[in-house]
């Protein structure tokens, strides 16, 4: 299982250049004939080592299907994806499952733990599932950046949603993956939770120079990070860099108009 | 993954709760029914009859000859060898009628010289000495009320004579309790029990002081089996006798009902537990898969392998079979004493049983419900691989599977259907492949289960399609949204229903099977009768007492009567010379045989008959079946070698005649009692009378049976009519205990089920509600969806019932009618749809009312 997790020649040319995760021209249609519907169209972008990328577009753009297709939980109808090198379209499913396990960590937005393991059960679950130990240094700084290390042995309906996303957080950091897909994070939290949430994840990209992808609605979400792609019909039609509360949510807005 | 299954079972039990049930109630059956089956299989005789016998053979009527006395008599440590006759005999009471339990306790005539096998000895009275004299027991004197010097009535062979009792005896151990004893002098005893050629039905042996009773029984089998060069055994096993010392003894005195084959009732019955608990089991942890899809994906998107989740689903399944297995080992064992119990109160099982906790039997159990619990978590598994994590996290509501897909299912399911009456129509005309022969019924109980378990789904669907129109006018809101619903999420509600579809066709397939084999055993009875009057005995521990010779006799010399026919049928083989008895190379199989006394050729409808059926009459030849013939390469005037049960030698016979109604070779053959001079000659199980004019046959018949004792003449039609009831009381008591009890499995299953969706639907009902539907409405709809699930699924099983129903009967729709046992799955489907709504209301309620206390 190293082996194929190997960096081949496409991703040595992809890790000179500097991208953790690439997608190249990559569609996704759902349903066949008639009843087709094409949520993602030519999608050509790469996501540089230690960048946070914001996804925004309005409701049924594709930014959920781009960032499976990212993660590999969803196989593009055509194009390429690539995470850490490894090219990943075309995986059977079993190598897939353990492509995300090692290189992708995941934020969602409301269903993150399983009810019946504590928060650190559910925190080391894709260590569990890969039969690798963890790493109890690494274990004690995340848990203990993010504010957890007085709450790992309880169950998570006894945790606040805000402390959730970040048992969710610390179960993405803890593979050390190529990147992490978080949809909609905040989506379900108030406003100060959120904000944490958010501060954390800014953390994990400049602390420890993770990856992130995150799809949001949010401006203010949209604001922390480094660049935005809005997402229309499928098609990224703009990015911004540098965002700003702001001129993202005018953009958003303009976009929505020029939708109708 | 263990330790995840683990901390989900112990975190969460709520979730597995429902297949928890369903494994402890199926691992109960499974128990109970392995209990009986071991407590049957343990059970021995006790011995009577042959107590001061040291080593005792006994088998068929009359299946040793005086030579094999005299042999048995010359083995090293035998002091004597005690030939004896025991044949069913009655005295009768003042009234004529037999005493009341004579069906259940056993009556046996014997010679006086083997009282001593017991001993009997006389408490008043003498020997008797004359042919008209009798001992009895002092049990059956009583019954008769008969002291000595009194005359009583005994019945032998469908003959009734009067009787002197001269003497009453006892056992010296004290009176027996399974069985009545009637002495007559040696000579009388051997005239009444004709067997022709001074044979016997059993050898007691009286060791000399020191010797080995094992070593003489071994030494005896083997000289005796030698005597029996031209013996067929039964396809089934059963041997032309057995040798036995000690305890084995019992069991030879062949007073109490032979229990294999309710042991082998059982066995069968544990592997149709086992298949429907797959499907139960299956469905209940598929339940519980489908409520935690969101768990599912989860697992899966961080990076659980297929491979893992399926064997995260058998880990949760091996434990929870674990919890289950324990709990319903113990109500098994209580609900094994109950069947038990229950059995011998009905009288289906001898009075002798006794239940026995064997570890084996709960070790069998408990096996069986782990792999069946195993079996269930591969579907469970199957179905959370499904799971297609993207969209449940996304949160869209899973996609149901395409269109495409759920054809395949539906004809698969068609199929597997059909395929599973065929082969069961197959197997009732015994024409499936010997490798089958024993397996085939559950072959197709295991096509049923898996056709209607694929085939369920879609008749939810089409029902609640169906019938929507008239619910949303009927019922506006509850009947609306409760087809919507049932329309929707078919699947869910089709993995609660599917169990009662299976069940319905399970009890209604064993129902409407007993009927129907015992009518298409009859059938093949009565077909070959072209008779005007059929003269019988009750069956009675599965086979007939019989007519004796005399009664054939004064039939044929009555006034009017053209012919009287007895009839015997055994176990047969024919083959070439030289090529051996059944199993030699090249043989055909053993056949139903069917022994002839009489002018056999006039009252015989063998269908469409080449050469001259006349001479097999008389005893120059013998006739056999064309299919038999055709598959062991006999022809018409060829010599071959016949073999029947309990012969000594074969006879060497020419064929004289082939004839076409013969079952595909399953009764092929038909040979006169005079041409097997080898063989033992027994009691008829039929006379047939031909007449010569209209009623004379009923009149000859009335006057031989006189209206006493036991035996009976009918015409055809009557018979027909009589015989099926008999042969259906003969076998049917367990079934339909055992059946009801499976239909309690799945009553227990599906309102599992259909609660446990219930309770899965709080978040669900709580928006309903919030939308301004009353709790009444609500409760409404509620009942309205069970009622959409239970009915078509019952429907669905009671059209597969029919459909099996019609296969078994061979295309015969009346017959299948006849047997459809429409009013036992009306009873289950009210049952069921009863049990269905209480259990879906309550847990409603309790499900509203958790969500108001949020
Ligand atoms: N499994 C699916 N089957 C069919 N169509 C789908 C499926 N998943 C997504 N779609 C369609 O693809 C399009 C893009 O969906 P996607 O979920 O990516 O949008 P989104 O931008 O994430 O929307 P939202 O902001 O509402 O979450 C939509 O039109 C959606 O209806
Ligand atoms: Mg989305």
């Amino acid at each position: 299982m190293t082996g194929q997790e190997e960096p081949n020649e496409d991703g040595r040319a992809a890790a000179e250049s500097g991208a953790a995760a690439e997608l190249r021209n990559v569609s996704r249609t759902y349903g066949e004939g008639a009843a087709a519907v094409s949520a993602l169209e030519e999608v050509t972008t790469g996501f540089r080592k230690g960048t946070f990328t914001a996804v925004m577009g309005p409701s049924g753009s594709g930014k959920t299907t781009l960032l499976q297709c990212l993660a590999g939980l969803v196989r593009p109808s055509s194009g390429a994806v690539s995470l850490g090198g490894v090219q990943i379209d075309g995986l059977p499913e079993k190598r897939l499952a353990r492509v995300r396990r090692s290189r992708v960590g995941f934020v969602f937005q409301e269903f993150n733990l399983i009810p019946a393991l504590t928060a650190l059960e559910n925190m080391l679950l894709p260590m569990r599932l890969a039969g690798r130990r963890p790493d109890r240094e690494w274990v004690a700084e995340i848990t203990g950046r993010t504010g957890i290390a007085h709450r790992l042995s309880h169950l998570p309906h006894e945790l606040s949603g805000g402390q959730q996303q970040r048992v969710a957080i610390c179960r993405a950091l803890v593979t050390r993956p190529a990147v992490i897909c978080a949809d909609e994070p905040t989506g379900a939290l108030d406003g100060s939770s959120g904000r944490e949430v958010m501060a954390l994840l800014r953390e994990a990209v400049d602390v420890y120079r993770q990856t992130l992808v995150m799809v949001t609605h949010d401006p203010v979400a949209a604001s922390y990070s480094d660049r935005v792609l809005f997402l229309v019909d499928g098609r990224i039609v703009e990015t911004m860099g540098r965002p700003v509360p702001h001129t993202v949510a005018e953009r958003m807005t303009a976009l929505v108009e020029e939708v109708r | 993954m263990i330790g995840i299954a683990w901390r989900i079972l112990r975190r969460s039990p709520g979730t597995l709760f429902g297949a928890f049930i369903m494994i402890t109630v199926g691992t109960a059956l499974l128990a109970a029914f392995a209990i009986v089956q071991d407590s049957i299989s343990r059970t021995t005789a006790p011995v009577e009859r042959y107590a001061a016998a040291d080593v005792v053979a006994s088998g068929q009527a009359g299946v040793f000859t005086p030579e094999a006395v005299e042999e048995a008599g010359g083995l090293p440590g035998v002091a004597e060898a005690v030939p004896e006759l025991s044949f069913p005999a009655l005295v009768l009471g003042a009234d004529g009628h037999p005493p009341a339990d004579w069906e259940d306790t056993a009556r046996f005539g014997h010679g006086w010289s083997s009282a001593g096998l017991t001993p009997f000895l006389l408490l008043e009275g003498r020997a008797p000495d004359a042919s008209d004299e009798v001992v009895l027991d002092a049990e059956s004197a009583a019954e008769a009320g008969a002291g000595v010097g009194d005359r009583v009535d005994v019945e032998v062979a469908g003959t009734v004579r009067g009787h002197r009792l001269v003497g009453v005896v006892e056992a010296e151990a004290g009176p027996t309790e399974y069985q009545r004893a009637l002495f007559f002098t040696d000579r009388r005893a051997a005239e009444l029990a004709a067997r022709g050629g001074g044979r016997s039905d059993a050898i007691g042996l009286h060791l000399e002081p020191g010797a080995d009773p094992g070593a003489v029984a071994a030494a005896l089998d083997e000289r005796l089996r030698s005597a029996l060069a031209g013996d067929v055994d039964s396809p089934s096993g059963v041997p032309a006798y057995r040798v036995g010392s000690g305890a084995e003894r019992g069991e030879l005195e062949q007073a109490l009902p032979d229990h294999r084959a309710s042991a082998q009732a059982m066995a069968m019955l544990i592997w149709i537990v086992a298949f429907m608990a797959v499907a139960v089991i299956g469905g209940a942890l598929i339940t519980s898969v489908r409520s935690r899809a969101e768990q599912f994906a989860l697992l899966r998107a961080v990076g659980a392998t297929p491979g893992q989740v399926r064997l995260l689903c058998l880990a949760e399944a091996f434990l929870l079979s674990l919890a289950g297995v324990a709990a319903g080992a113990l109500s098994g064992m209580l609900l094994g004493r109950l069947l038990l119990e229950g059995f011998r109160a009905i009288g289906v099982v001898s009075p002798v049983l006794r239940v026995h906790y064997g570890p084996g039997a709960l070790l069998i159990a408990g096996v069986t419900a782990l792999v069946v619990g195993q079996a269930a978590a591969w579907f469970a598994a199957r179905a959370a691989l499904r799971i297609r994590p993207a969209e449940v996290l996304a949160g869209q509501a899973a996609v149901p599977v395409t269109r495409g897909r759920r054809r395949v299912g539906r004809i698969t399911g068609a199929l597997l259907l059909a395929a599973a009456g065929i082969l069961q129509a197959l197997g009732m005309a015994g024409l499936v492949p010997a490798v089958l022969r024993g397996a085939y019924g559950m072959i197709a109980s295991g096509l049923v289960i898996v056709g209607l378990g694929l085939l369920g789904s879609w008749a939810i669907h089409a029902a609640a399609r169906a019938v929507r129109p008239l619910l949303s006018w009927a019922a506006p809101v509850a009947g609306h949204l409760a087809a919507a619903n049932v329309g929707f999420h078919h699947r869910r509600y089709a993995g609660a229903a599917v169990p009662i579809a299976v069940g319905t066709a399970i009890a209604g397939w064993a129902l409407a099977g007993l009927p129907l084999f015992a009518l298409g055993n009859s059938q093949d009875v009565a077909e070959r009768f072209a008779a005007d009057q059929v003269l019988r005995t009750p069956i009675v521990r599965d086979a007939h007492t019989g007519l004796g010779e005399p009664v054939r006799e004064r039939l044929e010399e009555a006034p009017g009567v053209s012919a009287a026919v007895g009839l015997r049928e055994l176990w047969a083989h024919a083959a070439p010379p030289g090529s051996g008895g059944p199993g030699g190379s090249g043989a055909p199989e053993v056949t139903r045989g069917t022994v002839v006394t009489g002018r056999a050729g006039a009252l015989l409808d063998l269908g469409e008959v080449t050469g001259d059926l006349a001479s097999v009459g008389a005893g120059r030849g013998v006739a056999l079946g064309a299919a038999y013939a055709r598959q062991a390469g006999i022809g018409l005037h060829d010599e071959v070698e016949v073999r029947t049960a309990g012969a000594s030698r074969p006879t060497v016979l020419p064929v004289v005649a082939l004839f076409e109604r013969d079952k595909g070779g399953g009764e092929g053959i038909v040979v006169a009692s005079e041409a097997l001079r080898d063989a033992p000659r027994g009691w008829y199980d039929y006379v047939l009378v031909g007449e010569e004019k209209e009623g004379r046959a009923a009149e000859a018949a009335a006057a031989v049976l006189s209206a006493r004792g036991t035996a009976s003449a009918e015409d055809p039609e009557e018979f027909l009519r009589a015989y099926v009831q008999e042969r259906q009381g003969a076998i049917d008591n367990l079934g339909t205990l055992a059946t009801a009890m499976v239909g309690g499995f799945l009553v227990i299953a599906s309102v599992n089920a259909l609660a446990l969706s219930a309770a899965d639907r709080r978040s669900e009902l709580a928006s309903i509600r919030r939308i301004g539907v009353t709790g009444r409405r609500l409760s409404r709809m509620v009942s309205w969806e069970m009622a959409l699930t239970v009915v078509p699924a019952w429907l669905l099983g009671g059209l597969a019932t029919a459909w099996m129903a019609a296969a078994m009967a061979g295309g015969d729709l009346g017959a299948a009618l006849w047997a459809y046992p429409g009013a036992v799955l009306l009873g289950f489907g009210a049952a069921g749809l009863a049990a269905a709504l209480l259990g879906a209301l309550a847990a409603t309620r309790s499900a509203l009312r958790a969500a108001d206390a949020r």
